[in-house]
């Protein structure tokens, strides 16, 4: 099989650098040539450009608005009050102002153009900041539960998250080469054992969950570890392989998968070896031809579970054990005020959408900035897309509380109806360029009008998972939700539902391609029957799965 | 043996001639020459005189339509083929009706869709009805088949031709994903398909187009469109006029416009006139409806100050030296009595005529005339306030008619084709640019093309940056150096550009390069010229008198030419 186009421009990439340094100073454009617009993404950026203005831009003989979007590197979307101000001020001077929390814990700015990606990158490199493979085929940010009262071991969770994140870093210095103008070390070696010159067929994910909540969603990655804990001591790690959300309309060969737990390893050093080894295998296994094929979930199920298993067993020289036994109870944020067992105070704020800037319900921005001016607590993101002000200590916790009050946000965040709270929908249009219906900019007002079907039927109280994307590559996770809607078309969108409230199970298509109307209807019947023939507890996910199994 | 004008005049008319044409000539005036009557050789072929021309239009979602569209068309001019490369927004359908050879390179979107850029064209093929039995054709499709409906846009485009009786050059291509390997097997099947008929035309460029001198036409407005984009401080539009009939004019021509003022300024001025818009009053001996005379003949806006004294004069009354739009004046300092009028008018100069250069082709641009007019803005007495003529032009509405003049300017020609041009412009100065660029893209020019450019804001003020990519990636625009003072990585005026150039400018000038200057006077004039004068002060180890003496030269024999304003 012929590699894919992808393949060659990885090898042929110089270690990540292709042509970067000559596209940023063609001037004729504002985009990168087309092979760098691939490297880029290694570099933890999309080139992109604004949709809404294409017609418009041709009309006037101009080339697309062009513009690049940046990720940072956050493993367990942890970051410092310090950090939070220079994000808030490189926003504001380099992009359109919004801090956008993704859905994998870290964050990113859209719109900087290419003169001010330097000044961008080099403004997060001096708050110890980076954006080094954020994107492209590669492992990507390491995710981990959020919530430090959870558990106390969620310190010990989040320092291996940073731990995984460190040793699959891509060896090369491109990033500070190009970006920051780093001088070429002499007796740096940039050979890379576990990437190659090839990295890996397709983008890798990884999150770590700590038991009872699933809040990172861990089984829709490639790679997912479960931590195991006996008397409050982290013992080892289950491991689930070939999670993964994307499909593509009409192309049967593709479906969504969540991970399957093939083991336990003990400690952390036999974990990190097998983590490791997944990728290698990954790398020599995976389809480099076609790419709609090469996510690690198409090479466990060609491949086969056993496969792996002896495969890493064989590579790392560890045992895997059979998996420990787990429950994940819910799959959610805990919004306001905790209090962990050190102490100290979290606060979780609704952030709609993820897009931290200052609206008609929150001036959450400016209150995030004003609170890390403080400089009395730690920033740390969801997969929720939520913002969590951390570690609060008790003579903080009222000024912060009064700041919070003052610029609306807790009010926004305590008023916010559950199914808001409990929705989440990935960017789409106007910069992304897979994007076939609106979410991000479309869930809040639609929201609007589902609230009152809900109220409707009493369901005010229950905590409805409903989630939204633009395309079916799953950014939102549509398809582990309890409801979701996945575009097809602009205003179009396929209804899924019988996803379970934890993120155990995937759901299933209800309706093809309707719109919002029809939509609308739907939902009302389907909670009018939720309401009348629910069993006791039933989660509108289980009961939508019995409806749709009984049919 | 011939002065340089001379002899550069009888190179401009040689390279426009064909064989054929050359061939007669040299009997006539072999003939001219031994017996003072011209010899007669026979008639230039007509239908040699048809140039073969393909136009590229493509419909592009993510860009790779564009790409294979620019590879083809890169390629199609490598050849010796003239070649119009076109993103299809940009081509308007009746278009279809003038071209003899179309490729179009198209991508599916969706259920089968053609891409936004290009459902205009994609409708009209299909609501038409006018036979294109006259158009050759060829269909790059792309798509991709993990979707039901693969390449379905290019599909129908290609059967909608085919019911339209024109021509398939080649059968339609569909390119999956991996699209280049397809693509570029078409391209080269669209060269051999194409070349055996371009090569035996090539050579017959026949356009010995004269321009005409003052007579007057009118053009009515097809699009007016801004090319700034958001949050721009700038405005600066591109107006498209449709030509009733066809105008000889060449690159580097400007046109003639009298502005008109608003009817609502008139009337009010009528109103405190106590005139009627159909009464007749004299004018330079001439009579006139009222509301004519002051729409279209009558400087009535920002009176010059003699005209205000002479007005106090005519009232006897005491008005400060100042400069007033006439319905102030007479708001202000009004008439005694009714029969003044004429007396007033009498006082008012004419409206002067505008020059603006003309920014379309004849070959790129046939049937059209383009200009690019800034909307100039100044103060005066404390008041911000538009310019008379470029608001008129600026608000002018498609469908409006036009009266106009084409005005040769003699020493803004545009060089001959296979000499290189190094072209320097601010602003609209890129208008003649625009013109220099379109021609020789569509002509085949053999000379090499460079372009200074200098604006603003690199995002929104980039006049004409889809054309000029293109002109660059298909290899007709050989450098371009821009200077825009915002959302670059380093902000450099347009002078210290070509400083920075210096070497690489001086060769071409050695190598016998035409520079032209187009922008404001000042300062970008000035520095332009400070700059040309240092290169050529350091390069030829001169001072700067002998410097400025070897621009003087090389502006004598036409190779250094300014447009400034």
């Amino acid at each position: 099989m012929k590699p894919s186009p992808v393949e060659k421009i990885k090898i042929e990439s110089k270690g990540l650098r292709g042509t970067l340094k000559e596209s940023l100073s063609n001037d004729l454009t504002g985009a990168v040539s087309d092979a760098d617009a691939q490297v880029i993404k290694f570099h933890g950026m999309y080139l992109q450009d604004d949709r809404d203005r294409r017609d418009e831009r041709a009309a006037k003989k101009l080339e697309r608005l062009y513009s690049f979007m940046v990720r940072l590197r956050l493993p367990g979307g942890n970051l410092t009050p310090e950090q939070w101000i220079a994000t808030h001020h490189i926003a504001g001077e380099h992009s359109t102002g919004v801090i956008k929390i993704t859905t994998r814990q870290t964050l990113q700015l859209h719109g900087i153009i290419k003169s001010h990606i330097k000044p961008t990158l080099q403004a997060f490199n001096a708050a110890h900041l980076d954006s080094i493979a954020t994107c492209g085929d590669i492992n990507r940010n390491v995710a981990a539960s959020s919530h430090p009262s959870f558990s106390p071991i969620h310190a010990q969770v989040h320092a291996y998250a940073d731990k995984i994140s460190a040793m699959l870093m891509p060896k090369t210095r491109a990033w500070y080469d190009i970006w920051l103008d780093e001088e070429k070390l002499a007796e740096y070696s940039e050979d890379d054992p576990l990437y190659q010159d090839r990295y890996l067929p397709r983008k890798f994910k990884i999150g770590i969950a700590i038991p009872p909540n699933n809040d990172v969603d861990v089984l829709t990655n490639d790679l997912a570890l479960i931590a195991i804990i006996e008397n409050e001591k982290l013992l080892g790690y289950n491991i689930a392989i070939g999670g993964g959300l994307s499909q593509t309309h009409g192309n049967p060969e593709t479906y969504p998968r969540l991970a399957t737990v093939i083991g336990f390893t003990a400690g952390e050093d036999d974990t990190m070896k097998a983590v490791y080894e997944v990728l290698t295998i990954q790398r020599d296994y995976g389809n480099r031809s076609d790419r709609k094929q090469a996510r690690l979930k198409y090479t466990v199920d060609k491949l086969g579970v056993d496969f792996f298993k002896n495969e890493i067993e064989k590579r790392a020289g560890i045992v895997l054990h059979p998996a420990k036994p787990f429950a994940f109870t819910e799959r959610k944020d805990l919004f306001g005020w905790q209090q962990s067992e050190n102490g100290l105070w979290h606060y979780t704020v609704f952030v709609e959408n993820g897009r931290v800037t200052d609206d008609e319900n929150a001036a959450t921005k400016t209150a995030l900035f004003e609170i890390a001016q403080g400089g009395n607590c730690l920033f740390r993101f969801t997969s929720n897309q939520n913002a969590i002000i951390a570690d609060v200590a008790e003579k903080h916790k009222l000024q912060i509380d009064s700041l919070l009050e003052h610029y609306g946000v807790k009010s926004f965040t305590e008023n916010a109806s559950q199914i808001r709270k409990h929705s989440m929908a990935c960017v789409a249009f106007n910069t992304c360029p897979l994007a076939l219906a609106e979410a991000q900019r479309y869930l809040p007002s639609f929201i609007s009008k589902v609230e009152p079907i809900i109220a409707k039927h009493g369901l005010q109280q229950e905590e409805i998972i409903l989630r939204m994307t633009g395309c079916p590559n799953g950014c939102g996770r549509s398809v582990a939700a309890e409801i979701g809607f996945i575009g097809t078309a602009y205003g179009k969108y396929n209804m899924q539902i019988g996803g379970d409230r934890n993120g155990e199970r995937l759901n299933q298509l209800h309706k093809q391609n309707i719109g919002e109307e029809e939509i609308l209807i739907e939902l009302d019947k389907l909670f009018g029957l939720y309401k009348s023939q629910r069993k006791p507890a039933e989660t509108f996910g289980d009961f939508a799965w019995r409806m749709l199994q009984s049919i | 043996m011939l002065a340089p004008a001379k002899l550069d005049a009888l190179h401009n008319f040689i390279e426009t001639s064909t064989k054929e044409e050359l061939l007669w000539i040299s009997g006539y005036l072999a003939g001219l020459a031994t017996d003072g009557t011209a010899g007669v050789v026979g008639s230039v072929n007509e239908s040699a005189l048809k140039q073969q021309t393909i136009t590229v239009v493509y419909g592009t979602e993510t860009g790779n339509s564009k790409k294979v569209a620019t590879m083809a068309a890169s390629k199609l001019k490598q050849h010796g083929i003239k070649t119009k490369l076109l993103a299809a927004e940009n081509f308007k359908p009746e278009q279809l009706y003038k071209e003899s050879n179309l490729v179009i390179s198209v991508s599916t979107q969706g259920e089968g869709e053609p891409p936004a850029n290009a459902k205009g064209l994609y409708d009209f093929l299909h609501a038409t009805q006018q036979s294109l039995s006259h158009l050759r054709y060829s269909v790059l499709a792309l798509g991709s088949r993990s979707y039901p409906l693969f390449c379905q846009a290019g599909v129908d485009i290609d059967s909608q031709l085919r019911r339209l009786h024109a021509t398939p050059l080649l059968p339609i291509a569909m390119c999956d994903d991996d699209f280049e390997p397809v693509a570029e097997a078409w391209i080269t099947a669209l060269l051999s398909t194409i070349q055996p008929t371009a090569n035996t035309q090539q050579e017959t460029v026949a356009q010995s187009k004269k321009a005409d001198g003052k007579k007057s036409f009118v053009a009515s407005l097809g699009v007016n469109q801004m090319l700034n984009d958001r949050g721009s401080n700038k405005e600066v539009h591109h107006l498209e006029f449709d030509l009733a009939e066809e105008l000889l004019y060449n690159p580097g021509n400007a046109v003639g416009i009298v502005p008109e003022n608003t009817a609502e300024n008139v009337n009010r001025i009528l109103a405190l006139l106590k005139l009627h818009p159909q009464d007749r009053v004299n004018y330079k001996g001439e009579t006139y409806e009222a509301f004519v005379l002051l729409q279209k003949k009558l400087s009535i806006l920002h009176l010059a100050s003699g005209v205000i004294k002479k007005y106090a004069d005519f009232l006897q009354t005491e008005i400060p030296e100042t400069r007033m739009d006439l319905y102030d004046l007479l708001r202000i300092y009004p008439m005694q009595n009714e029969s003044q009028a004429q007396a007033l008018i009498d006082i008012l100069n004419p409206i002067s005529p505008r020059l603006y250069t003309i920014s379309s082709s004849p070959n790129a641009h046939p049937g059209q005339l383009h200009l690019t007019a800034a909307l100039h803005t100044f103060e005066s007495v404390g008041e911000q306030r538009n310019g008379f003529a470029s608001s008129f032009l600026t608000q002018l509405k498609p469908g409006q008619q036009l009266e106009m003049f084409l005005h040769q300017q003699k020493t803004f020609q545009i060089p001959r084709s296979d000499r290189h041009l190094v072209m320097i412009a601010q602003g609209t100065g890129i208008s003649p640019f625009r013109s220099f660029m379109a021609e020789r893209d569509a002509i085949g020019a053999t000379g090499h093309n460079w372009l200074f450019f200098g604006e603003e804001d690199f995002v929104a003020d980039f006049y004409y940056q889809s054309e000029i990519q293109n002109w660059f990636e298909t290899g007709s625009l050989h450098y371009v150096n821009l200077a825009f003072e915002k959302n670059r990585n380093q902000s450099l005026q347009v002078h210290e550009l070509i400083l920075k150039e210096a070497t690489r400018l001086w060769q071409w000038i050695e190598t016998g390069a035409y520079i032209f200057v187009s922008g404001e006077k000042e300062p970008m004039g000035k520095e332009v010229e400070n700059a040309l004068q240092q290169i050529i002060m350091e390069k030829k180890g001169v001072n700067s008198e002998d410097a400025g003496a070897f621009l003087k030269q090389l502006a004598k024999d036409g190779r250094y030419a300014k447009e400034l304003y």
